[in-house]
């Protein structure tokens, strides 16, 4: 099981098994794992030994996942949930710390999610961010060749 | 030719009726005089200034550094035509008025460059705020977060359940999962 899949099962409480994913759609895991690969990079390089991942988990969650070795290379990871409520983000971490996001966090936040869709939007779902118009359309309604 | 005063050369629209005959007859005394150069202006300024259709109310975009070109030139006109000199003597403070500021008087040189000294400086603020404000992060509500996720989430389901709709984007996303 791939290292995506182990914390997606983690956070859904269901596994994935690829032998029944349809080659002829993708499944909402697989669309979430393309748009994590765009997620973690968000954020800067990633440090060596570090894995991350963050995305949007459905329409009120968003996951930031970071694992590393500590110096006695031991493996550890936090887990960050960040949750839409109706009066703002609350930031819930392992161990059961809840806190809404202010100030910088906030704003950081913010700008992470606009920076994610407009990427996603362009990048997996081949949409304008702005439009939601199908860039694939325009695309092909250009003529090829003049 | 813009509709509102920004950086440009400003005819006021103002009730007096010498200001109306000034703006009447300002590009037409320009464009009766191509060469100015003996009169105490230029040609250049000259064309400038006759190339603007000038109208009561209305702004000229004039490059920030014709705006003295183009006053020096009307000057050089008024300074040379009968009729100019009459206008020019009537003419009161705050007929030509550069970018709204304090009103000025047409030949008093000292308070021009005051007011063109105010305009740069006010440009350069601009400028700097400007720039200090692309610099800055804009700021994000969470309802705007909402609004984002659920947006996202919207075409996300669209592609699951609607593979069609999106099959030229799965192929590729595919594609790019398999690579």
């Amino acid at each position: 099981m791939s290292f995506f899949k182990t914390i997606m099962t983690l956070l859904t409480g269901s596994p994935v098994d690829p032998e029944i994913i349809d080659k002829k759609h993708l499944t909402e895991r697989q669309l979430i794992e393309a748009e994590s690969e765009i997620g973690r990079h968000l954020f800067g390089p990633i440090p060596a030994g570090h894995r991350r991942e963050f995305f949007c988990l459905d329409d009120h969650t968003w996951v930031w996942y970071e694992e590393w070795q500590d110096e006695h290379r031991k493996k550890q990871s936090r887990t960050t949930r960040y949750e839409i409520h109706q009066n703002g983000i609350l930031k819930v971490r392992d161990g059961g710390h809840y806190q809404y996001l202010e100030n910088d966090e906030m704003r950081n936040f913010g700008m992470a999610v606009r920076m994610y869709y407009e990427q996603v939007m362009r990048g997996i779902y081949r949409r304008d961010p702005f439009t939601g118009a199908s860039l694939m359309d325009a695309r092909s309604s250009a003529p090829l060749i003049q | 030719m813009a509709t509102k005063p920004a950086n440009q050369f400003v005819i006021p629209n103002m009730p007096d009726p010498r200001q109306e005959y000034f703006n009447k007859e300002f590009a037409k005394i320009a464009a009766q005089n191509p060469d100015l150069a003996a009169m105490g202006g230029g040609k250049r300024e000259s064309e400038i200034i006759g190339s603007y259709d000038l109208q009561p109310g209305q702004y000229m975009d004039l490059p920030t550094d014709k705006i003295g070109m183009a006053r020096h030139g009307v000057e050089a006109i008024l300074r040379q035509q009968e009729y100019g000199k009459e206008l020019v003597n009537q003419t009161r403070p705050g007929q030509i008025d550069l970018h709204n500021e304090e009103p000025t008087t047409l030949f008093d040189a000292m308070e021009y460059e005051e007011a063109s000294a105010r305009r740069d400086a006010a440009r350069e603020a601009r400028r700097a705020e400007s720039v200090r404000a692309s610099q800055e992060l804009p700021v994000i509500t969470y309802k705007q977060v909402a609004a984002i996720t659920e947006s996202l989430t919207a075409f996300r389901t669209e592609a699951v359940n609607k593979p069609a709709n999106m099959k030229p984007v799965l192929d590729q996303t595919e594609g790019d999962l398999a690579a």
